[in-house]
């Protein structure tokens, strides 16, 4: 059973703290959202969970043991995988060499031929563009490759931070759609996403995080509703307030 | 014009240019993985050549099997040396690593270098194979086979490297980690035990390159700066990222200074090498096989 804990994490870059007591939980089989606006900490708590910036302050649980101390590689080998923000893949070598990195951990290394056959069935693409640099292609392929190499490191919980980033809506939709069907595949995830109504409509859970402090959580559907979210990130005015004054 | 000393000087210049190839690699597998500069370099190949000699001297070994040796005892070298020094860099930013390396590693070249002053005296010392004088003559253009043999070694050398980065999974963990060290962990791979790894390889090219100095030249303590130099233009030449090209630029520099002397006069060809240094800088920053 896979639970991720954070209890009041404080995280800093140098003396600016980004993250200021934040506290959320994931739980098994769960897809948890976190919304927010730029700067608001979102990519930061990635990170945090991911192990590449330690809180200062705080616990993070992994099934009830504490890792915060432990760095990314440690985390990838207890199935803990981010695809972070911008995708980072290295664009020099090719889709395949970036898949089979992905595998690195020893855990993965031992059933990577299966986890290729099927992240190739999932993204047929990557399969015909094996031999290509990575650099090389459109920036939803990117993302495919980067859900994919993420995918062979055979996670318990994905942790995707920003995937709609600069791609075309219809592609996003794709892209959520895959990540809809690894959750239902058994794979936990914790979604950061500006584009907070596809996002929501996805979420079983979601947190708002403005300032470095969690402002909100409540289920997708609740947060769709309350009026908060609906004018801050879905655009749009409440009836109430949209009625003429006088 | 007689076109036989022409000849004959680009073929010695393409042995000098295997190795400064072979010297530049190592540098810039360091630098290209963890973006630290290491001006020891020279020293590490001046330690290679010492090895080399004393092997001969002592125990009759080839110089050229001895690198079977050498390489692994400079391996063994450099990660004492990333363990107790370099590895406290490695967790600064890049532009701090940076700074602090060049510091770190022109301290170390100083240590390295008066050590082997005490240890060996200052003399210059060559390792003079039975074979060393031989050689065949081709159309009248001379091979020395110890030449030859460097040149040929080199080139193993460096397809062995590259074969290793781009063919095994440890060697593609070291191409990723210096392509994005952040993503590189995020795979499970171990950065601090990549770079361990990466910066000892560096050292045991330079082991090698040590062994081929000491057969075609002088091996002596202060060496060190003078090949660091060599190499570092090298790696400027060819740009961050690609093993062969900086064999490849190894080469180009031996035949540019060869040709050289046809133009500038044999005194200034140690300048040419640093005006294709400049210009290089200035015209294609990212290096003749750089990727950026």
């Amino acid at each position: 059973m896979l639970e991720l804990e954070a209890n009041d994490i404080h995280v800093a870059y140098g003396d600016l703290t980004a993250l200021w007591g934040v506290s959320l939980k994931v739980h098994q089989g769960e897809i948890v959202v976190l919304i927010g606006p730029n700067g608001a900490g979102k990519t930061t708590l990635m990170r945090a969970v991911a192990g590449l910036q330690p809180p200062y302050r705080g616990q993070i649980l992994l099934d009830g043991e504490s890792v915060q101390q432990m760095r990314s590689h440690q985390l990838v080998d207890r199935g803990v995988v981010l695809i972070p923000e911008g995708r980072r893949l290295f664009a020099d070598m090719t889709v395949l060499e970036n898949l089979l990195l992905g595998a690195y951990a020893p855990k993965a290394r031992k059933s990577m031929s299966e986890t290729i056959d099927r992240v190739y069935t999932v993204f047929p693409v990557l399969a015909e563009r094996a031999s290509q640099a990575a650099g090389t292609l459109s920036g939803g392929q990117q993302q495919m490759l980067a859900i994919g190499r993420a995918l062979m490191a055979k996670p318990r919980l994905l942790l995707l931070d920003e995937p709609s980033l600069g791609l075309a809506p219809l592609v996003v939709a794709d892209i959520f759609d895959v990540v809809r069907q690894i959750n239902q595949e058994g794979v936990t995830v914790l979604l950061a996403e500006q584009n907070a109504r596809m996002a929501l409509e996805l979420a079983q859970r979601a947190y708002i995080l403005e300032e470095g402090k969690v402002s909100g959580e409540g289920t997708g559907q609740e947060m769709l509703q309350a009026d908060h979210v609906r004018r801050a990130y879905l655009g749009q005015v409440s009836p109430l307030e949209s009625a003429p004054e006088a | 014009m007689n076109l036989e000393p022409v000849i004959q000087n680009l073929v010695f210049g393409l042995f000098v240019g295997g190795l400064y190839g072979i010297a530049a690699v190592g540098l810039s597998l360091v630098f290209g993985v963890q973006k630290v500069l290491n001006v020891a370099h020279g020293s590490l190949i001046m330690l290679g050549g010492y090895a080399t000699f004393w092997l001969f001297t002592w125990y009759g070994i080839d110089p050229f099997l001895s690198i079977l040796l050498t390489g692994p005892l400079l391996f063994a070298f450099g990660m004492a040396l990333y363990l107790g020094m370099f590895q406290f860099i490695t967790r600064l930013g890049e532009e701090e690593r940076i700074k602090n390396s060049l510091l770190i590693s022109f301290g170390l070249t100083l240590v390295l270098e008066n050590v082997a002053i005490r240890l060996w005296t200052a003399d210059e010392r060559a390792v003079t194979t039975s074979y060393a004088g031989d050689g065949i003559t081709i159309e009248g253009i001379a091979f020395p086979y110890t030449r030859v043999a460097s040149l040929i070694v080199a080139a193993i050398g460096v397809f062995v490297l590259h074969t290793f980065l781009t063919r095994t999974f440890a060697g593609k963990a070291i191409r990723a980690t210096s392509e994005d060290w952040e993503a590189a962990s995020l795979m499970g791979i171990n950065v601090q035990r990549t770079y361990v790894v990466a910066f000892a390889l560096g050292t045991a090219m330079a082991g090698m390159a040590g062994a081929l100095v000491s057969v075609s030249y002088l091996v002596a303590p202060s060496i060190g700066l003078a090949w660091t130099l060599k190499a570092l233009v090298v790696v400027v030449l060819a740009g961050m990222g690609s093993i062969l090209g900086a064999f490849a630029a190894g080469i180009l520099l031996g035949l540019v200074e060869a040709l050289s002397i046809y133009v500038v006069g044999a005194s200034y060809r140690e300048v040419v090498g640093l005006l294709l240094f400049v210009l290089v800088l200035l015209v294609r920053p990212q290096g003749l096989f750089g990727r950026h």
